[in-house]
């Protein structure tokens, strides 16, 4: 309860512009936001750019929070829609040969092939498993990959979840359900990576 | 596969978080207790979400906070910047506030006709005419007896609301009479001779003469209205363009400045303001230049002086340098002091009340085109800037040799630039300036964001877009003392044909 005080005392002084007091406030979520852009992005530089954008973009907004909801969720909510609005903005711009398919359950699925050398999972991992991972992950559509990130690498619950993308429980489920299907059909050939 | 594996495929991501039904849940199980293909491939999905899970994450760095700290500083000041209040409803105000600036007595009768009105009705009013009016109708009679009351009612709020409208074309009427204050009877000195068929100049014809700061108290200062209201008898008639000009200037609460420097260029070029005289002339050392030009200027202006328009009198005039012991410096450097105002600080009583009330804020640099007619015309003013002590050289000089006028000096076109040199070679002096280039729009500006602010923050309910806002008005505030301070220290040559 009184972490709860306090983070309104915090937000309260945002919304008079005191940057110290948002430093402190999302001190919490700088990490989790660092890595939900890294995750949807799949980029060290571009999600560290990005997390600063959702950043400024709190700040600026904070005035018009209203508390109706956690501050989490809020939090979260932004930085999904930027993720969201970098992702479409970059398929424009890179010109990725993109296509949605339908798998054989009729789930759409986009599929993508990004060039190679700009893939900082190749980079970052060594681990073949976890290289294959990344590369599944990016190639689910936007919003299967939202839903991922938000629950493995975020650790977000079910409920949480559908309050950050405003979305019911169940269509929440049943986006996570398919987003786990996609990645496990892309992983099709590199499953040997994964039951050893 | 078959069509069963194929539908608990579908269900094992769930399953596996058990976020399926109790019975779907139970008939998964039960599945997957008989099928080692789900079995695997539910192994599958768990090894995949905890390699997921595991994936490695980004920490945050120094570069990585001090960059972002950057970033909110920048975007507080751009927010700070292009903070745009957020205007609130004000609180309706009240009639009498709506009537302020009416003459007090249109205020008073409309809240007498107000009261009036609550208190009347029209039933009793028409019942009373039967046995005033002699031969009135009994139907009449009967008709008004028998009225409803809701008619009754109409007719009290449609005569009521026709009386209203009625009062209030009288008071508008009455704002747009001509100017004829009443409570300022015209003096036994003629009011400034006007150049065209006794049009007094508007604001925006007048501005640029130098302030009479001998008038120091604050607008809204009730002693200084008192002051006023007793030397009332003698002021010249207020124009409309004064009364305007007057609510123009209320700076209400406006800190350290005690009053706008910047008074209506007034007369015209004809004004037959006496000569200065002093009556106890001050040694003035003047520059060696001086000498010849200043005999020569002299005359000039006496020469200029048309003797056809009469003399204005001056019943309680005091020389310039009375006045100048009285008043500020500012109402002697600037050229003011013989139609300086009384009412300064200490002289509510005192005296001299020769003083026009013009005290009006205009931005318009003097126009020509208002002396077009008659008399002697305006050609360019110049405002020679000194220090304290270079201004009171300059202002005796000026004030032995030449009239005063219109917060300036007259000089003829001829002595201009002797007079030019003169001052220029005073010790003290700093610059001249074409009047029109002066500060007054500078002054203005300020005065319009001063009291911009000061509206945005009645208005603005958010501390810190109150704050925000309260630091310009300072500003603002401290920009006016500063312009208020310059102007003190400068004079006035008007210079005409």
């Amino acid at each position: 309860m009184k972490h709860r005080d306090t983070e309104q005392e915090l937000v309260q002084k945002c919304k008079q512009q005191d940057v110290e007091a948002f430093e402190q406030l999302i001190t919490a979520y700088q990490k989790k936001v660092l890595n939900l852009a890294y995750g949807m992005l799949g980029n060290a530089a571009d999600a560290e750019d990005t997390a600063q954008e959702i950043f400024i973009k709190i700040f600026r907004s904070i005035g018009s929070f209203q508390e109706n909801s956690s501050l989490s969720t809020w939090i979260y909510r932004i930085s999904v829609n930027v993720c969201l609005d970098e992702l479409r903005k970059r398929k424009k711009r890179s010109g990725d040969i993109s296509m949605n398919q339908q798998n054989s359950d009729d789930e759409e699925y986009e599929l993508s092939l990004p060039d190679p050398s700009a893939s900082p999972y190749q980079q970052a991992q060594k681990n073949a498993a976890m290289e294959e991972l990344y590369k599944a992950i990016e190639q689910l559509s936007e919003e299967q990959r939202m839903a991922i990130v938000l629950r493995d690498l975020e650790g977000m619950s079910y409920d949480e979840i559908a309050a950050v993308t405003q979305s019911t429980l169940g269509t929440t489920k049943s986006r996570i359900n398919r987003a786990r299907l996609a990645l496990r059909k892309i992983l099709e050939d590199k499953k040997e990576l994964f039951l050893e | 596969m078959n069509k069963a594996c194929s539908k608990i495929h579908k269900q094992l991501p769930l399953y596996m978080e058990k976020q399926l039904t109790p019975k779907q849940m139970a008939q998964v199980k039960t599945h997957l207790s008989a099928c080692k293909e789900c079995r695997k491939e539910l192994q599958l999905l768990k090894a995949i979400t905890q390699k997921t899970k595991k994936l490695n994450q980004l920490e945050i760095t120094d570069s990585f906070r001090a960059s972002l700290h950057e970033r909110l500083l920048a975007a507080r000041d751009e927010m700070a910047a292009n903070a745009v209040p957020t205007a609130q409803p004000v609180a309706k105000k009240p009639v009498t506030n709506t009537l302020r600036g009416l003459p007090p007595i249109a205020v008073e009768g409309f809240r007498r006709a107000i009261a009036w009105l609550r208190g009347w009705n029209i039933r009793n009013t028409l019942a009373s005419i039967p046995s005033s009016i002699a031969g009135f109708p009994n139907w009449a009679k009967d008709k008004i007896a028998n009225l409803p009351a809701w008619a009754h009612d109409w007719h009290t709020y449609g005569a009521a609301a026709a009386c209203v409208v009625m009062i209030g074309v009288a008071v508008i009427a009455f704002q747009n009479m001509p100017a004829q204050d009443s409570h300022n009877p015209a003096p036994d000195i003629a009011a400034p001779v006007l150049p065209q068929g006794g049009q007094q100049p508007t604001t925006t014809d007048s501005s640029f003469a130098a302030s009479s700061m001998d008038d120091t108290a604050t607008n809204g200062d009730a002693a200084q209205q008192e002051a006023q209201s007793d030397t009332g008898s003698t002021d010249a008639p207020q124009t409309d363009a004064e009364a305007l000009a007057e609510k123009q200037q209320a700076l209400p609460g406006l800190p350290g400045v005690t009053q706008n420097p910047f008074t209506l260029f007034q007369l015209p070029a004809n004004d037959v303001t006496p000569p200065v005289t002093p009556s106890t002339p001050q040694p003035v050392v003047l520059p060696p230049v001086l000498s010849q030009p200043v005999q020569e200027a002299s005359g000039n202006a006496s020469q200029k002086k048309a003797p056809a328009v009469p003399e204005p009198s001056y019943p309680d005039e005091v020389g310039p340098d009375t006045a100048a012991a009285d008043y500020p410096e500012s109402a002697v450097v600037t050229g003011s002091a013989p139609e300086a105002a009384p009412r300064s600080a200490g002289g509510s009583g005192g005296g001299a009340s020769n003083h026009r009330p013009s005290q009006i804020f205009s931005a318009a640099a003097p126009s020509a085109a208002m002396y077009s007619d008659s008399g002697p015309k305006i050609k360019h003013t110049t405002t020679f800037r000194f220090n304290a002590d270079g201004a009171a050289t300059a202002k005796n000089y000026l004030a032995q040799n030449f009239r005063q006028a219109n917060g300036g000096y007259i000089v003829s076109e001829s002595q201009y630039a002797s007079v030019s040199a003169a001052l220029s070679a005073i010790s003290g002096y700093q610059s001249q300036s074409d009047q029109t280039q002066d500060m007054t729009a500078e002054y203005q500006r300020n005065v319009n964001l001063y009291n911009t602010a000061d509206e945005n923050i009645r208005s603005m309910t958010d501390q810190a877009a109150i704050s925000a806002e309260e630091q310009k008005r300072q500003t603002y505030a401290s920009q006016l003392n500063a312009i208020d301070n310059a102007v003190n220290s400068r004079v006035i040559v008007i210079v005409s044909e």
